[in-house]
């Protein structure tokens, strides 16, 4: 057929991507050019970039009547991640670029005015795609070519120019082309840290690292209470460093959302260590779970998919935005409708939540005095709704560490436990549970319904004495002594311990969050 | 009019007893009158049989017992002791008079005013200390706390619990009870085969499998307003001591206290907040002179169980924060280290492990026994004492 050529490409809405031709049509008649196929206002752009790349790359275009087709043309499109394929399409329909042979090759970049091919969002859930609709050639820019590469089963080609990819398509070699000047591309927030953060650092402590442990075992979320300067961000910190390393598929999981947020760095672009997704308090609902009106981008709860989330100072989030967070809590992914279509991004996290004990930060710390008066003070923690607080399995309260702590780790004794020392703690205990619900669908003791547990592995009435002290004097509430059962469930785990016995359920109960913190009666 | 006269062995005093509460209500003032003067045999033969009365009953009463006639043979084609019998085996009760072994002594307390007999599902032992619990059907989550938590240390103290199986305090006393594990008694005012009211017959079961339901009136009948007041006396009669959690002025509850202080038995009221409604009448109770009941231990030591029984005992040991801890030295020494809630200090595990020399895993799951006291709370930098 003359004047007709194709290329492949991906749209991608949320994770998921669709395989996309890219028709041409060079027909007679006044030299126009149109773009059809439901493209939103970024990818009508590619028009001019389009026209300008193969201009720049000394290639001539068409002054003919053109139309290119994104199809199927019912999704909507969005990005600037079709040029390249147009660019291909078009020149395949002037005759530029000799037609797609049998096994085709999908384009994945967007193209510079000088030429140049540029690197977009989301190239390890498109080459994901494309691999799983059969496709095994997988044209991207260069510096999305190591991203691209972790997908197993496609060969993947990187090109810096147009004019290389069309000598890719062409079958000829690929010219050696100057380097373009590296864009600046935004710094992505998660960048890997050169020295992880180690739990050797972390003086004193006692409870906040077991409550850490306890938390990286069971996966349950953890509330952390205390003045500024008392160490909750250092601690939140070591908690990914805690958690297994990521298997191939979630790591893959977990590259792709990062992919699409655009905050994979650009030298480590597999993501093999659990994130942790920090947010300050000022976050929006669709900066938390995700969303935006033209493209659907994943938010903070997805970037923390198969690690953390901490929210420092949570009670100063507004309360719309902490909400929203419970369905992704129960769900573990996070569902989006848009008039686009529906979006499914995964959500599995531990939730660090942190807060000082009152607006201004000095109650209970040794720095100076509180100047809040006890009104504000008890009223501040109630902010945090209820049913968040249901969810969150630990609560510790955390003070600076003493001088003496300071001055004997400064004299080089006192010395803590590693990363790796309690990390394999946590392995060991994960693997007891693991061994445990090996006929359930769980995997961690936070996941397991409280009934369940009551009814499958029913303890002793001398472990439950101190529960069921606190429960008659009106200090434990049942759905509190839910939580305290599968808090002292993971502390079995990681004592090595078939059942807990009266020391994990007690240590359990000093970590439940008290019934009287929610309605404002806090000392 | 011919009247179906069934055949009555007068010798047979159960017989004679299911016939005459099937034909009179219970505590009916005419019956409690004569029954200075007759034998129940000799009451239920003269409803009978027209015209006979024995020559000393005096003249008055007879008269009126006339007047009552035409009312009790109304009810004479339903009354049939054996189908009365087979509906309460049904059920898997049995209709207990005085001098069976079961019949519980106290209802003779009475005097005429106790019932002909009883029927019963479950256990009893009427021997052994129980307290009556009445107040409001409307009662205020308060009441509820209140009633469930007192019924359970008093269960827990091996004290039968009675109760009428009513919404409101009613049932937050059993509950309380069987919650404790213990023995708890509900006196229905409907027939024993029936569960008034519908939303409680489950726990009615609970009761009769865990302690015992009793009913005076035979099987089928329903509950009516008068039934109910009743029914009062026997729950009076049958503790030995009756609490009163939440009345109004004008209330049941106090119908059934001021029964209980007749039969000689003390009055305990729940102080209530002056503001609700719902506490009037206790409050009122206590002004005057009833004993004012505050918790399990006080309780039965007003009662006069001795402090060194077994029964007051086991009640310290679990309800009492303090002799909870006195158990357990160490948790003491951790409690002894922590700073007090308004001294604006907190202390950290680590600090208390040092103070008290135990190890901090130690120290932690201590303070989580004392939190579980109410003796030790976090607050926002480490631990201090609860208030």
């Amino acid at each position: 057929m003359a004047g007709y050529g194709r290329a492949s490409a991906v749209a991608l809405l949320g994770l998921s991507g669709v395989l996309v031709q890219a028709e041409a049509v060079v027909t007679a008649g006044l030299s126009r050019f149109s773009l059809i196929g439901l493209p939103d206002t970024g990818l009508s752009e590619s028009r001019d970039r389009v026209r300008a790349a193969v201009i720049n790359s000394a290639i001539s275009w068409p002054q003919t009547s053109l139309t290119v087709s994104l199809a199927p043309a019912s999704i909507r499109k969005q990005g600037s991640s079709f040029d390249l394929a147009i660019a291909i399409a078009v020149l395949r329909a002037d005759g530029k670029v000799r037609p797609a042979g049998l096994s085709e090759t999908v384009f994945i970049a967007e193209l510079g005015l000088d030429g140049s091919v540029r690197p977009v969002r989301g190239v390890l859930p498109s080459v994901l795609a494309a691999a799983r609709a059969g496709y095994e050639k997988v044209c991207v820019a260069e510096d999305n070519l190591i991203e691209a590469e972790q997908v197993t089963g496609v060969s993947t080609i990187g090109v810096r120019t147009l004019r290389q990819a069309v000598a890719y398509a062409n079958g000829e070699p690929i010219p050696d082309e100057p380097s373009v000047p590296v864009l600046p591309r935004p710094v992505p927030s998660p960048s890997p840290n050169p020295d992880t953060p180690d739990m050797a650092d972390v003086l004193g402590q006692f409870e906040a690292r077991l409550a850490l442990e306890v938390s990286a075992t069971g996966g349950h979320h953890l509330f952390l209470c205390g003045a500024p300067g008392s160490g909750k961000t250092m601690l939140a910190e070591r908690l990914p460093g805690l958690l297994p390393p990521l298997d191939e598929r979630a790591a893959l999981e977990v590259t792709a959302v990062h992919s699409l947020a655009g905050t994979l760095h650009p030298a480590k672009p597999l993501v093999t260590e659990p994130p942790f997704c920090a947010v300050h308090h000022s976050a929006t609902v669709p900066a938390l779970v995700g969303g935006g009106a033209a493209v659907i981008r994943p938010g903070a709860v997805s970037r923390a998919h198969r690690g953390v989330l901490f929210l420092d100072e949570a009670p100063e989030f507004g309360r719309v935005a902490l909400d929203s967070l419970r369905e992704p809590i129960e769900s573990r992914e996070v569902v989006i409708a848009r008039s686009a279509g529906v979006a499914t991004f995964p959500a599995d996290f531990l939730l660090v939540a942190a807060a000082n004990p009152c607006p201004c930060g000095l109650a209970m710390s040794t720095h100076g005095a509180c100047t809040c008066s006890s009104r504000s003070r008890s009223a501040y923690l109630g902010r945090i709704s209820g049913p968040l607080l249901d969810r969150i399995d630990l609560r510790v309260d955390v003070s600076p560490v003493g001088s003496t702590e300071l001055l004997a780790a400064a004299a080089g004794g006192l010395a803590s436990e590693s990363t790796a020392q309690v990390a394999d703690r946590v392995r060991q205990a994960r693997d007891r549970a693991v061994r445990r619900l090996r006929d359930t669908p769980w995997r961690l003791n936070a996941q397991v319904p409280a009934r369940f547990l009551r009814t499958h592995w029913p303890l002793g009435a001398d472990s439950l004495e101190g529960a069921e002290q606190a429960l008659e004097a009106g200090v434990l509430t049942a759905r509190g002594l839910d939580r305290v059962l599968r808090v002292a469930w993971t502390l079995a785990d990681l004592a090595g311990r078939d059942r807990p016995g009266r020391t994990e359920l007690d240590t359990a109960l000093s970590f439940r969050l008290s019934t009287t913190f929610h309605s404002g009666a806090f000392a | 009019m011919s009247l179906f006269i069934p055949e009555i062995d007068y010798d047979d005093a159960r017989m004679v007893r299911l016939m005459l509460s099937r034909l009179i209500e219970p505590d009916d003032r005419l019956f409690a009158a004569l029954r200075e003067v007759a034998a129940p045999a000799e009451m239920l033969r003269a409803i009978l049989e027209r015209g006979w009365s024995p020559p000393d009953w005096p003249a008055q009463l007879v008269e009126r017992l006339e007047g009552r006639r035409a009312g009790m043979e109304l009810k004479l084609p339903g009354a049939d002791p054996m189908a009365d019998l087979a509906a309460g085996a049904a059920v898997g009760a049995r209709f207990l008079i005085p001098g069976d072994a079961d019949w519980p002594d106290s209802l003779e307390d009475l005097g005429e005013r106790a019932p002909f007999g009883i029927w019963m599902i479950g256990r009893f032992d009427h021997r052994a200390p129980s307290v009556a619990m009445v107040g409001a059907r409307q009662c205020t989550p308060y009441g509820a706390l209140a009633a469930a938590k007192l019924a359970s240390q008093l269960a827990r103290a091996d004290v039968a619990i009675v109760s009428g199986a009513a919404i409101g305090v009613d049932g937050a006393s059993h509950r309380g009870a069987l919650h404790a594990g213990g023995a708890t008694v509900a006196v229905l005012a409907c027939g024993i085969d029936r569960s008034y009211p519908a939303s409680h017959t489950e726990l009615i079961q609970a009761i009769g499998q865990r302690g015992a339901v009793f009913a005076e009136l035979p099987p089928g009948s329903r509950p009516t307003r008068f039934r109910f007041l009743s029914r009062n006396r026997l729950i009076a009669a049958l503790g030995m001591a009756t609490v009163v959690v939440e009345a109004a002025v004008r209330s049941g509850s106090l119908v059934t206290a001021r029964l209980a202080a007749e039969l000689g038995r003390a009055v305990f009221a729940v102080p209530g907040p002056v503001t609700t409604r719902e506490s009037t009448g206790t409050n009122r109770l206590l002004c005057d002179g009833a004993i004012p009941a505050v918790d399990g231990p006080q309780v039965l030591a007003e009662l006069g169980i001795e402090e060194s029984s077994p029964v007051a005992r086991r009640v310290e040991k679990s309800d009492t924060p303090s002799a909870a801890t006195e158990i357990d030295p160490r948790a003491a020494l951790v409690r002894e280290a922590l700073p007090t809630a308004r001294s604006g200090r907190a202390a950290p595990v680590l600090t208390l492990a040092a103070e008290t020399g135990l190890a901090p895993s130690e120290v932690l799951a201590l303070l989580g026994r004392l939190a579980g006291l109410g003796q030790a709370v976090r607050t926002g930098g480490g631990w201090a004492l609860g208030r």
